[in-house]
């Protein structure tokens, strides 16, 4: 590219004018800029019709946005209020699907179930503490630094993470409870391992089957239901993290739209008992 | 937030071998540490991402709303769209996808989003150019005559431009609005190449067109 008459391809005259071009080629084409002046002017050219084009096109654009102001303070108050977990609109409807039969009949099964556990953790062997929420200063919750995109293309496991012995039992010892009754209890992660919940005593808390109706069976479908709404991308997983380790009820209460939990929930079991 | 080490069984958790190291308590596990975040981290998280979605909107409000203007909608339609875009931007981030290339992605989804709303109000995809609305813009330029000239000059390039293919037009409005050709690309879901070659057709068509 050094003689003036053998002239530039007018593509790289363009990706010069551009940026685009590759710095070893752009150093090139420059040093025959200056000696090559139909080039120098064809690049020149085609710089200014896009600036010209640009600038043009700027002012008769401009004149048509409205101001900044409303947008942006809508932006803030929106992403406030997706930030705040705002529960998205789609609900699941056992009660109108199908299914409704077994679910109930699950139910009436859990029910009977759940009463048992009750009865039979009552006994002097060691008794349940009805603690259906983590005491913050044991159990603030714990998260790792996992993706939803991570999370969700883990499929969930049959059993839960297991929990070393010595620790679930200094988790027990935590809460006070020194021996505790098998089958009475979950030792559940605040935040589960499936939405990114660390495997540290921080985000462990006895949990027991017998505090209805805020039992570890609502919160296991509060759980199902989060992953859910985070694998779909309808909730951000940090949102969800935050919604369980500062008040799991109060979440459930949020993202199912009921005050108590439903029926349907007294027979769900994802987790298993401690034993 | 701490670092600890702890046995693998989700993303995230680092590697261990079993129930006995599936916990942090015990710290012998050879796993690589990994960053956990407790509630004020979580928190920090979310306001961070807010915080990162409102600075992009200030840098791309503008020219993303050119963008879509220049495809023919209303502005009205183009704002709504754009809050649209950028909540979905606070989702794309929080769920962990990748932050490279965000002024791309953020013309990429108002490009689709501004695609469905024309369909759906048929609005003239390639408006004139309203001589009008030119006459309410700023003048920061002393000479009118000078003027006059720049603006006819640049209706003439108009008429040249609205005759150009839908997508030529697309990566002209995106070159003139600061993207680079990748982003180009990407917000319009073709090849660099194509980008390459549908800006130095459309130039040529400009320069072709200059008295």
């Amino acid at each position: 590219m050094s003689r003036p008459t053998d002239h530039a391809a007018e593509e790289d005259l363009v990706l010069l004018a551009m940026g685009e071009l590759p710095p070893d080629r752009s150093a090139a084409l420059e040093s025959h800029l200056e000696t090559c002046v139909g080039c120098r002017r064809a690049h020149e050219e085609v710089r200014a019709v896009l600036a010209k084009f640009a600038d043009g096109r700027r002012e008769e654009l401009d004149a048509r946005l409205p101001p900044a102001g409303p947008a942006r303070a809508e932006l803030r108050r929106r992403l406030a209020e997706q930030a705040e977990g705002a529960a998205p609109q789609r609900l699941p409807s056992l009660l109108t699907s199908p299914n409704l039969r077994v679910a109930l009949a699950l139910a009436a099964l859990a029910l009977v179930a759940g009463v048992a556990v009750v009865q039979w953790s009552e006994t002097p062997a060691g008794a349940v503490a009805a603690r259906y929420a983590p005491d913050p200063r044991l159990t603030p919750g714990l998260a790792t630094s996992a993706s939803a995109r991570e999370l969700c293309a883990s499929p969930v496991p049959d059993e839960a993470l297991p929990v070393a012995r010595p620790v679930a039992v200094g988790v027990f010892r935590a809460y006070g409870v020194a021996d505790p009754e098998p089958r009475a209890y979950e030792l559940d992660y605040l935040i589960p391992p499936e939405l990114g919940g660390a495997g540290d005593a921080r985000n462990l808390w006895p949990q027991p089957y017998g505090a209805e109706p805020w039992s570890a069976h609502a919160k296991d479908a509060l759980e199902d239901r989060l992953r859910h709404l985070v694998c779909q991308g309808e909730l951000p997983l940090a949102v969800a993290q935050r919604d369980l380790a500062r008040d799991w009820t109060a979440a459930y209460r949020r993202y199912f739209r009921v005050e108590e939990p439903l029926v349907e929930h007294a027979g769900f079991l994802k987790d298993q008992p401690w034993e | 937030m701490l670092k600890v080490k702890f046995g693998r069984f989700w993303p995230g958790q680092g590697r261990g071998s079993g129930a006995a190291g599936a916990l942090s308590l015990p710290l012998e596990s050879a796993a690589p540490a990994v960053e956990l975040r407790d509630a004020t981290g979580i928190e920090q998280e979310v306001a961070d991402i807010e915080q990162q979605v409102t600075d992009l909107f200030d840098e791309l409000r503008v020219p993303a709303l050119r963008y879509l203007l220049s495809l023919g909608l209303s502005a009205a339609d183009g704002e709504e769209i754009l809050q649209e875009v950028f909540l979905a931007l606070f989702q794309h981030l929080r769920n962990g996808r990748p932050r490279t290339s965000l002024r791309g992605w953020v013309f990429r989804t108002a490009h689709n989003l501004g695609l469905k709303r024309r369909k759906k109000v048929h609005t003239n995809p390639a408006p004139a150019v309203e001589p009008e609305l030119l006459g309410r813009s700023a003048d920061h330029r002393p000479n009118p005559e000078e003027r006059l000239r720049e603006r006819q000059a640049y209706e003439r390039m108009r008429a040249v431009v609205n005759a150009l293919p839908e997508r030529d037009q697309a990566c002209l409005s995106l070159r003139a609005e600061g993207l680079r050709y990748r982003e180009i690309a990407e917000a319009l879901g073709i090849s660099l190449g194509a980008v390459s070659l549908s800006i130095q057709r459309s130039l040529a068509r400009l320069r072709e067109a200059r008295p």
